[in-house]
């Protein structure tokens, strides 16, 4: 140390340059707190996991505030809430940004009839059965066990479901929270 | 239907969804869930599509629902509106859905060179190969099939002309040859009539096990059901006589036991009564002279009733006395012959008096029509068969269809190694595919298109349910592939579309010429009716048949004893479950008992007490059966059995079922129990099947049991009443139930201070008749299928570990030999239930509707509510399940597959109460009466299940059990074990015995 402190201006350029780099310096780490914060704004829970194609639930449910049913269809009157067919993508995306990679990816794997596996967030144990029909036919709103959607990108499963966030809520609307409910 | 998604497509693309959607239980869910594409529509993610089928596991031709969900059939329930089986079902029906995923299932087509062994070849291979051979017409060409009628019966024969061979030869192995032979002498006719049994007022089966095994066992458990019922005061007597308390006659209001071979003495005697009292209607007097000759001739009575090998006693006499004439006063009536798998004179003779006796009582035409006569009437005999296989030459070509020739018969095996080529279509690998050059893996039915038709009148569609799993192929399409490809392809127009193609305009065809015209309708819209019901048929009068040259029939004497000492007569018989063996590796009909023995996994030898001590052989000894006087050909593999030494088979016979005894097939069937096809032959004699002498091999075996008795105790767990005292009853008399209602609460009684339970909505509960069940054991089959019940094999099962949640229980009536009845036992849903105080976890807890609910998840495992149960109807899984690939395919959605270390029972198929209940509530209407419909009493024959709801005073379990104030209720009803004031859900209704004893 001693020794290279005696070296005047050893390896650096002149003074200029050195403040160039010092100042892109902060102006990068401003620019990416920059990013970071505005991710945190856009998306203020955590990003769920990585689909192969990347829909976004904030964009066509919040942005665009198409409703939930529009294409989780089969929430109304079935067990399950379903995963939209393409079909129902390209109800929109025949028209809509077609030109856009993603879209030419999805417009593909329809033409192909290749079905996409998407990857699964919202699960419950194989011993529990859950309906979604009777809930919403009992007007309970999607978010009530799904959050807010419409402001996530990737979904993540919040609130996270447990037996006692069903129970809890079984209780307070008065419904059997009788085993045979769930369990059989 | 030319833009519309193809069916296939639909299916497949079903398939893929389905596979991530709900992945078989038991493994982790799934983590990928894949949509599909374009969807069919009203397709919705473990949504049931239901589709009407026809049941091809035997010839009865039962109409079937099939459950599809997310590209795989579950679960197949009867179709309520077919004629034959009117939405019941027996075992075997149940466990297709095991044949189709059957992990031993030919998969790949297999090439056998001549003493080779098996290697996998392609189907084009095949194809190419098997037409070359055609196109040489080195020799002749044979086609051996099951019993097929319509299209595919139409495409084998077409194929058979093509290639210049002989008629088809359709093979069962219960052909009912001598019933039709006993026609044949009478009527002049060789077929098997419809039986009209829900019409008739007695009954009287010569060794005739209709119930069991037909010719149509779902629709004659029905019918006999309907004829027992009590209207007016009155229902048909069943009088069975035979060498066995078969299932059948264990029904029966009286069972004579008689040696074999004697029904028929019997039925000439009562043929003789009728004559002698001129009771007849229909004149049979000229049959007068044999009918004497026979009986004088056989008149070596051996002075013991019980009847020993020598001969139905002298007390027999008053009996049969009394037996004609109830027979004659009650009119309406039927005699039936047996057993099946017999082809001998003997059994043809008792056929021709039963025939005789349906003729003078003028039942001809009314309960036996002849003009609807049975599909099995076109099946080979034994004798055509043993001279058609005794002409194949070793230039000739043999194709086999679906049928096994090679096991129900000694002689096959033979003359098909002697074939110069055999081509084997099937979906088994069983033991004619073992000898076969080419094997070529067919659709199993529930992938299949096709038509069967029963009866005339009676055409019953074959559909597809699911996708095939396998690289097989539809028998039709496989031989339409190989005339094209020999260059003689079938019937042009109707080659085009393939089979389905031709099952198409097969049914289009019915339309404008069969009895349901549908003018203005376009052949599409009937194409999709057709599909949608199932079945078109017609109810044409029954049709009569005038008897001829009955002075030319012949009977032989009943022999003295044809057994020497040491000698035994050989009496075969088929059961419920296993029947002519081609289910035998199906897990659930080898894990199910036999509904009067109670042995799973296995077959045994059943002695008399008296000549097991005779011969000096123990219950467990393995014996070898030997037949006598018969030249043996070939190698011939041993029939060796475990000893069962029971009072329900006469005296010097030995009894064997059949269905057991297969050297291939599978994992499940090969090498368990002994053929009882090997020993079948031109009966020697006068035996019904034949003579046979036993040999101790000196090894000991027990068979295994479900239930290790059948005494009841003096606990009355099953109880009888009679006819007699139920008429002398009044409404609302009979036993006082404690049921789970409010109003069964007695503080004097009960243990706790108030009532623990209180039911808002509904108390679900059950009836059972047992007057109506015939202990087919359907309902516990059924079981399995819906609620995943594991099988756990025969090492298990000997420990007590089986896990059927629903057991029919063979009990004896105390102090009278030869009385049995069957109780089906479930959990009872007790409202005081002695298992749920005892449980450590909470695991066993009552739901607010009643049910005992086991909560699976919460259990540890302690077993202590299975000690405090008295109906002993829980199970602990001891063990995880290895189901074999891709039985987990079969696994009901709807249910939890439990693990190791849990305890489970009957939850009265709770999943299908929640599901009526989530459809009624969004339908903003309550659950109707008959809505739910647990896999028991919908599978039931004879519908011995009433479920519903106690809190209705108007359902059904209300009004039979009397339920809230004010109702009689049924006269029969008890509870099980009502003293020990469990006050179960679960309510009997007394059996009835019919007639002027007991």
């Amino acid at each position: 140390m001693t020794e290279r402190a005696g070296q005047p201006e050893s390896g650096g350029g002149p003074r200029w340059y050195r403040q160039a780099v010092v100042e892109l310096g902060f102006l990068t780490a401003a620019v990416l707190a920059a990013m970071v914060l505005s991710y945190y704004y856009y998306y203020p829970s955590e990003a769920g996991v990585v689909q192969p194609l990347p829909f976004s639930h904030r964009f066509h449910a919040g942005e665009k505030k198409i409703g939930c049913l529009l294409c989780h269809a089969d929430a109304q009157d079935s067990p399950r809430a379903g995963v939209p067919p393409l079909e129902t993508c390209m109800l929109c995306h025949k028209r809509i940004i077609v030109n856009y990679p993603k879209i030419e990816q999805l417009t593909k794997y329809y033409n192909e009839n290749r079905p996409v596996a998407w990857q699964r967030v919202n699960a419950v144990p194989e011993f529990v059965y859950f309906d979604h029909s009777v809930h919403l036919h009992k007007g309970f709103d999607c978010g009530r066990c799904h959050g807010d959607v419409s402001s996530m990108d990737r979904v993540v499963p919040r609130p996270v479901i447990t037996m006692g966030f069903c129970v809890d809520c079984h209780r307070a609307e008065g419904a059997s929270h009788d085993c045979y409910m769930c369990h059989r | 239907m030319g833009d519309e998604i193809s069916r296939r497509t639909f299916l497949k693309l079903g398939a893929t969804t389905g596979a991530a959607a709900a992945m078989g239980f038991g493994e982790k869910s799934p983590d990928k869930l894949i949509p599909y594409v374009k969807p069919p529509e009203n397709v919705k993610p473990t949504a049931v599509t239901i589709y009407a089928t026809t049941c091809r596991e035997c010839p009865a031709g039962c109409g079937l629902h099939v459950t599809h969900r997310n590209g795989r059939v579950n679960v197949v329930a009867g179709n309520p509106d077919h004629p034959v089986n009117r939405g019941g079902l027996c075992p075997r029906g149940h466990s297709a859905v095991q044949g189709l995923y059957d992990p031993d299932r030919l998969k790949k087509v297999l090439h056998r060179e001549r003493g080779g062994a098996a290697k996998e070849a392609t189907w084009d291979e095949a194809i190419k190969a098997i037409a070359a051979r055609l196109k040489e017409k080195k020799g002749k060409l044979w086609v051996i099939s099951d019993l097929q009628t319509g299209a595919l019966a139409e495409v084998l024969e077409s194929f058979s002309k093509a290639f210049g061979g002989e008629k088809v030869i359709y093979f069962e192995p219960f052909n009912y040859e001598a019933v039709r032979a006993g026609n044949l002498a009478v009527f002049g006719r060789a077929e098997l009539p419809d039986y009209n049994l829900e019409k008739c007022r007695m009954i009287v089966s010569f060794a005739s096990d209709f119930l069991e095994n037909g010719p149509s066992p779902v629709q004659a458990s029905w019918q006999f059901a309907e004829a027992r019922k009590i209207r007016d005061g009155q229902a048909a007597r069943f009088v069975y006589v035979g060498p066995r308390l078969s299932m059948t006659a264990a029904n029966a209001d009286e069972f004579l036991k008689v040696p074999p071979g004697a029904e028929r003495w019997v039925a000439l005697a009562m043929v003789k009564e009728i004559i002698d009292r001129g009771w007849a209607k229909r004149d049979i007097s000229a049959v007068r002279p044999a009918v004497e000759a026979f009986l004088k001739a056989s008149a070596t009575p051996s002075p013991s009733g019980e009847g020993g090998p020598s001969g139905p006693g002298e007390g027999l006499r008053p009996v049969i006395a009394k037996l004609a004439k109830q027979f004659v006063e009650a009119g309406t009536v039927v005699a039936l012959a047996g057993p099946v798998g017999a082809t001998g004179t003997t059994t043809t003779e008792t056929a021709v008096a039963a025939a005789l006796l349906n003729y003078a009582t003028g039942n001809v035409g009314r309960i036996v029509d002849f003009g609807q006569p049975h599909a099995l009437g076109r099946t080979a005999t034994a004798a055509e068969l043993q001279e058609v296989l005794g002409r194949i030459g070793s230039n000739d070509m043999v194709f086999v269809n679906q049928a096994n020739p090679v096991y129900a018969r000694n002689d096959a095996a033979e003359a098909l190694r002697r074939a110069g080529m055999v081509v084997y279509l099937g979906t088994m690998p069983d033991e004619t595919a073992d000898v076969a050059t080419w094997v070529l893996p067919v659709d199993s039915p529930l992938e299949s298109w096709g038509e069967f038709e029963p009866t005339p009148y009676v055409n019953c569609l074959v559909q597809s349910a699911m996708t095939r799993i396998y690289e097989t192929r539809g028998a039709g399409d496989v031989l339409m592939a190989l005339a094209k490809e020999a260059g003689k392809p079938l019937v042009g127009e109707r080659q085009k579309g393939g089979f389905e193609a031709w099952v198409r305009s097969r049914i289009v065809q019915l339309m404008n010429g069969g009895e349901e015209r549908m003018l203005g309708i376009s052949e599409d819209m009937y194409w999709r009716e057709s599909l949608r019901r199932g079945v078109y048929w017609g109810e044409p009068a029954p049709e009569t048949q005038e008897a001829r040259e009955l002075d030319k029939l012949k009977f032989t004497p009943l022999a003295a004893p044809a057994t020497t000492a040491g000698t035994l007569e050989f009496w075969a018989w088929a059961g419920t479950m296993l029947h002519d063996g081609r289910v035998a590796n199906r897990s659930w009909l080898q894990e199910n008992p036999d509904p009067t023995s109670m042995v799973v996994w296995g077959n045994t030898v059943d002695l008399h007490p008296a000549t097991a001590r005779a011969l000096g052989v123990a219950a467990g000894d393995v014996v070898a059966l030997d037949p006598v006087g018969v030249v043996m050909r070939g190698k011939l593999i041993p029939v060796e059995a475990p000893v069962r030494v029971t009072e329900d088979v006469a005296e010097g016979v030995a009894a064997l079922g059949f269905g057991q005894g297969h050297t291939a097939l599978g994992r499940n069937a090969a090498g368990r129990g002994a053929n009882a096809f090997r020993l079948l032959r031109e009966a020697v004699g006068s035996a019904t099947f034949c003579i046979l002498v036993i040999r101790k091999t000196g090894r000991r075996e027990a068979p295994v049991y479900t239930t290790t008795t059948q005494e009841q105790s003096e606990r009355e767990i099953l109880q009888w009443t009679t006819l007699a005292k139920l008429v002398k009853m009044k409404p609302g008399e009979g036993d006082a139930l404690r049921l789970p209602l409010p109003e069964g609460y007695d503080p004097q009684r009960d243990m706790y201070k108030a009532r623990l339970h209180q039911y808002k909505e509904h108390r679900w509960a059950m009836v059972i008749d047992l007057h109506r069940c015939i202990g087919c054991g359907a309902c516990a089959v059924a079981c399995y299928a819906e609620n995943n019940l594991a099988v756990v094999g025969e090492k298990k099962v000997r420990q007590g570990r089986e896990m059927a949640w629903l057991r029919v229980v063979p009990y004896r009536r105390e102090g009278e030999a030869g009385r049995m009845g069957f109780l089906p036992m479930l959990c009872q849903q007790c409202d005081a239930a002695p298992c749920e105080a005892v449980c450590p976890v909470f695991a066993s807890v009552h739901s607010d509707e009643g049910l005992n609910a086991q909560v699976y998840n919460r259990c540890i495992g302690t077993r202590y509510c299975s000690n405090n149960c008295p109906y002993k109807v829980r199970r602990f899984n001891w063990g995880n399940v290895d189901w074999a690939k891709p039985l987990a395919e079969q696994l009901n959605p709807d249910v939890t597959v439990r693990t190791r270390g849990v305890m489970e029972k009957c939850t009265f198929c709770i999943q299908r109460i929640r599901a009526a209940e989530i459809k009624a509530k969004l339908a903003g209407r309550a659950v109707a009466e008959g809505e739910i419909k647990p896999a028991c009493a919908q599978s039931c024959p004879t519908r011995v299940f009433t479920f519903g709801d106690l809190l209705d005073p108007k359902s059904e379990v209300s009004k039979l059990t009397g339920g809230r104030a004010g109702l009689p209720g049924d006269l029969r009803r008890y509870h099980v074990l009502e003293d020990l004031n469990t006050k179960p859900a679960v309510t009997y209704l007394r059996r009835i015995i019919i007639g002027d004893e007991a």
